[in-house]
């Protein structure tokens, strides 16, 4: 009942009260008058009744006192005038009946009246109330004696009915009244309440639509006015509470997606875990890396992803420390772990201990790193480096051994010049097969060189396709019958710089290899193609980004396993035994690397290999190549001549000897140990040509010609070396690299570019 | 003689059933007598309202018949005042000290009614015819019951008001008899 109450709306309350309160004021007045005028007129009732009876026996008396029973018949008559007198009774002295009206039943109604609780008044009139009647005894005296009694027996149907119209009316009014206080406590309440039931409409709207800037206008100064003033500053301070908390939301919304931003835009893989291994949370590289949407992973064990972080973890969760502050567990190790797919990779892997909330579990930032590529990358940098220093190994003994058969077969090819006219046909014999040795000598070197990268280049702008159908004929001759060599050329295939002759030996140490390969019959197709490298396989190919030619080799052979793979290139490994020589593909390496290419290498034990070489693309149109006739230019030009020739190398025997060629056609040779000396020469010696090395020790070639072409503009420059390195790429004249003399020299090659020089 | 014996117990019932027809009547005129007062009210200048301790009653003739009336005397009032009875005859026919005569013997009627008349004395008696010829109140029989009139007129004359609930019992005369 009270929750019932208190449960009511305000204005239910107030009418409620009210009416209440009315009904209770109503009641209890109606009930003190209801009680009052039912006292009045029973009280009025009764003294009518008294003063009737008391006249009545009045009349009595002497009827009574001398018991003429007529009269007093006569003198009870004159109550039939009053309608509620049901009979009325005239006892003498003795109680004896003496006359009744209306009833003969005296003697009854006596013992009745006897049997009766009277009330006795002051004048000694008995009376009492019975349900529905009115008993009265009135004595009847005759000078102070008691002569008689009168007993009248009056209804009270009449004050009964009187009380009924008096209850109706009350009740009725009382009902009126309610009414009317039912529907002024309405009015009233709704008074009160109006002004709450607007504040709370404004309120839910307020709230709805979240608009604080309302102010509502409070029209009085009552407790409701107090209120809305109230409601007022409250949704001021709470507007300005909103503002600042939808600033504070906003930035940390910012901040949150600043920070996911970040986190998912890291390269290295983030993933939470708590002290269970459970992962909380993963970044968008991990989920690249691992393979796994997010959704996925949340919630499994961070050993299904890294099986051994497990263990790492377990040894730091034993310590039972409240961590206050992050703190690095295990930095940068090395750990295996496993990819959606199923496939183990390694990985770096950081853990840091997040700061402990209070009653949480501990958590951990792992922070992943994939060290596939690395290791890709370290492998071949390795490699390279073997390379390197296996090229610089080769080369350094390669140039010396160059210089020194350059020495061999100058001089042999002097001594068999000079013994040509000779009658000793057994010392010229000698002479050519010293002669012979020192050209597969130089063949030899060539092929190191060509490895070390230091081999001279002569690269062109060409078209490997000119180059592959120029040699196609050559090849299936060389595959024999058994393997059909298979061409797909591309055609408008971009132009590359590099050096006809040595792509031809790359083409062809690769098609004998492919022979070897396969074993019975079987296929080689050579494939050329343009590619726009994207750069996204850059870190394998080892290439920037750029246009490139490919060139692709096929072969359908036996294939190779992974440690023959590893050690292809390396210089004197072979697969042949003693029929190989161990320097086919150091040099299709030399060659590739030195031409600012790539190779690559796909097999498949038993079912072949493909190498393919990728050539930085040339915008210059092709070279026309010059096939200059050394013999007709030996037959058509002479090449005598008694110009004033310095000769410049730091290698004094074959200085030596390159003098004693050329004194032979007439020249006037000059020698220099050295740049240096050289240009001591120059200041005090009329010079017409200077023939120089380009590797010396303190000042190069192309420093000394620069030097000469500033100083002697006259002189003419010829430079001479046995490989080829950068030097040239700091020259100012780039015809002096592209004239360049290999050595060793050959006497015809020498003198031909020499009068062609002197000529000019 | 049986007969005559008879005819003596017969007297002899008949009297003592006369005797004491005689006593009740009495007895009945007794009270009546002590009611009458209270509903009249004597003259201004009658005996009784002047200083006097007692209420007089007078009873002309003999004693015996009112022995009722002695009885109730005794501790009876009337007017207020304890009753005092007297008998009297001819000799005291002043009739000093009466405030109610009772009037049996009707040879001497003129001058009790005379001297009432001076004196202010309620006269009663109960011989028929009485009432006519003066006496203010005189008892009759009807139809077996004690009854009473009242000669108003010589009631008024007198100088007596009676009430109206007496006049409403009795039986109005005038002095001529109607």
């Amino acid at each position: 009942m009270k929750t019932w109450f208190y449960n009511l709306s305000i204005k239910n309350k107030i009418t409620s009260i009210i009416v209440l309160t009315v009904f209770l004021v109503l009641s209890i007045g109606f009930g003190g008058g209801y009680y009052s005028e039912t006292r009045s007129i029973k009280e009025r009732m009764l003294a009518e009744k008294i003063l009737t009876a008391k006249i009545v026996s009045s009349y009595t008396i002497a009827d009574l006192a001398f018991d003429n029973k007529e009269t007093a018949h006569l003198s009870l008559s004159y109550l039939k005038n009053d309608k509620s007198i049901l009979n009325a009774h005239v006892y003498d002295a003795k109680q004896q009946h003496f006359v009744s009206l209306y009833s003969n039943n005296h003697h009854h109604n006596l013992i009745n009246n006897k049997a009766k609780t009277f009330i006795t008044t002051d004048t000694n009139t008995q009376y009492v109330y019975t349900s529905l009647e009115l008993h009265i005894i009135e004595p009847i005296y005759l000078e102070g004696k008691q002569i008689g009694s009168f007993h009248l027996h009056a209804s009270t149907q009449d004050y009964l009915r009187n009380l009924k119209e008096i209850t109706f009316y009350l009740l009725l009014f009382l009902i009126l009244l309610l009414v009317i206080a039912l529907f002024i406590a309405g009015k009233l309440s709704t008074i009160v309440t109006k002004p709450l039931l607007s504040l709370s409409e404004i309120a839910g709207n307020i709230s709805k639509h979240a608009d604080y800037n309302f102010q509502i206008q409070a029209h009085y100064k009552d407790e409701t006015g107090t209120l809305i003033n109230s409601f007022n500053t409250m949704i001021k301070k709470i507007a300005i509470r909103e503002s600042e908390r939808d600033k504070a939301e906003q930035q940390l919304k910012d901040n949150e997606k600043n920070l996911e931003l970040i986190l998912n835009n890291m390269v290295d893989c983030v993933l939470t875990i708590d002290d269970s291994g459970k992962v909380l949370t993963i970044n968008k590289s991990a989920e690249q890396l691992f393979g796994y949407q997010a959704n996925e992973i949340i919630g499994n064990n961070i050993k299904k992803l890294i099986p051994d972080s497990i263990q790492l973890l377990e040894k730091h969760l034993s310590y039972s420390t409240h961590e206050v502050k992050s703190r690095l567990i295990e930095n940068n190790c090395e750990l295996v772990a496993t990819r959606n797919n199923q496939a183990n990779f390694t990985m770096r892997l950081s853990i840091v201990n997040l700061p402990q909330e209070s009653d949480k579990h501990k958590r951990f930032i792992l922070s992943c790193l994939d060290l596939t590529e690395l290791k890709q990358q370290e492998e071949r940098n390795h490699r390279t480096q073997k390379m390197d220093a296996l090229g610089k190994l080769t080369g350094g003994i390669a140039h010396d051994f160059n210089n020194m058969l350059g020495v061999v077969s100058g001089y042999s090819e002097l001594l068999s010049s000079a013994l040509e006219n000779s009658t000793n046909d057994k010392l010229f014999k000698y002479s050519q097969q010293i002669h012979h040795a020192s050209e597969r000598g130089a063949k030899l070197t060539k092929k190191l060189l060509a490895f070390s990268k230091k081999q001279t280049s002569e690269a062109k702008n060409i078209n490997i396709n000119t180059i592959l159908q120029d040699e196609q004929h050559m090849l299936e001759k060389t595959l024999t019958v058994r393997i059909k060599l298979v061409l797909k050329l591309a055609d408008d295939l971009w132009p590359v710089h590099l050096d006809s002759n040595d792509l031809e030996d790359a083409i062809l140490n690769m098609s004998i290899n492919a022979m070897h390969a396969i074993k019975t019959n079987g296929q080689l197709t050579i494939e050329t193609k343009n590619l726009h490298h994207q750069g996204t396989d850059s870190q394998i190919l080892d290439l920037k980004v750029g246009d490139y030619v490919c060139l692709s080799m096929t072969d359908t052979g036996c294939g190779m396993d992974d440690e023959t793979k590893k050690r292809i290139f390396d210089p004197f490994y072979t697969t042949k035994g003693d029929k190989g020589t161990g320097l086919g593909l150091s040099q299709v390496y030399g060659f590739v690397k030195r031409s600012q290419g790539s190779i690559k290498v796909y097999t498949e034990s038993g079912h072949g290999t493909r190498f393919t070489l990728y050539f930085p693309r040339v915008n210059e149109p092709h070279d026309k190549l010059q096939q200059t006739n050394l013999h007709q230019e030996m037959v058509q030009n002479k090449l005598n001549g008694n110009e004033t020739i310095l000769l410049v190398d730091d290698e004094k025997s074959l200085l030596h000897m390159t003098k004693e060629m050329l004194i032979q056609y007439g020249y006037q040779i000059y020698t220099a140990n050295s740049a240096r000396e050289a240009l001591i020469l120059l200041s005090s010696t009329t010079i017409d040509l200077v023939l120089s090395d380009v590797v010396m020790p303190e000042m190069d070639g192309y420093q000394l010609a620069e030097q000469i072409q500033e100083l002697y503009p006259h002189i003419k420059i010829q430079l001479a070396s046995g490989f080829s390195d950068d030097r040239h790429i700091k020259a100012k004249d780039d015809s002096l690299h592209k004239n360049l003399l290999i050595k060793p020299l050959s006497v015809s090659t020498l003198l031909h570019r020499l009068r062609r020089l002197l000529d000019e | 003689m049986i007969v005559k014996l008879f005819l003596h117990i017969l007297l002899l019932f008949l009297s003592l059933l006369a005797h004491a027809q005689t006593a009740e009547e009495y007895a009945m005129k007794s009270a009546f007598m002590v009611k009458l007062p209270y509903f009249i009210n004597w003259p201004k200048n009658a005996e009784l309202n002047k200083q006097t301790s007692h209420f007089n009653l007078c009873v002309e003739g003999s004693s015996q018949k009112f022995s009722s009336l002695e009885e109730w005397a005794i501790d009876g009032k009337i007017k207020n005042k304890p009753v005092k009875i007297n008998y009297i005859d001819i000799s005291q026919i002043s009739l000093n000290n009466c405030h109610l005569l009772f009037i049996t013997n009707t040879t001497h009627l003129n001058n009790y009614l005379k001297l009432s008349q001076e004196k202010g004395i309620l006269t009663i008696s109960d011989k028929p015819g009485n009432a006519a010829k003066g006496v203010l109140i005189n008892f009759t029989m009807i139809n077996e019951s004690l009854r009473f009139e009242i000669n108003l007129n010589k009631a008024k004359s007198n100088g007596f008001n009676i009430n109206p609930r007496l006049l409403k019992l009795a039986i109005i005369v005038n002095s001529d008899g109607k």
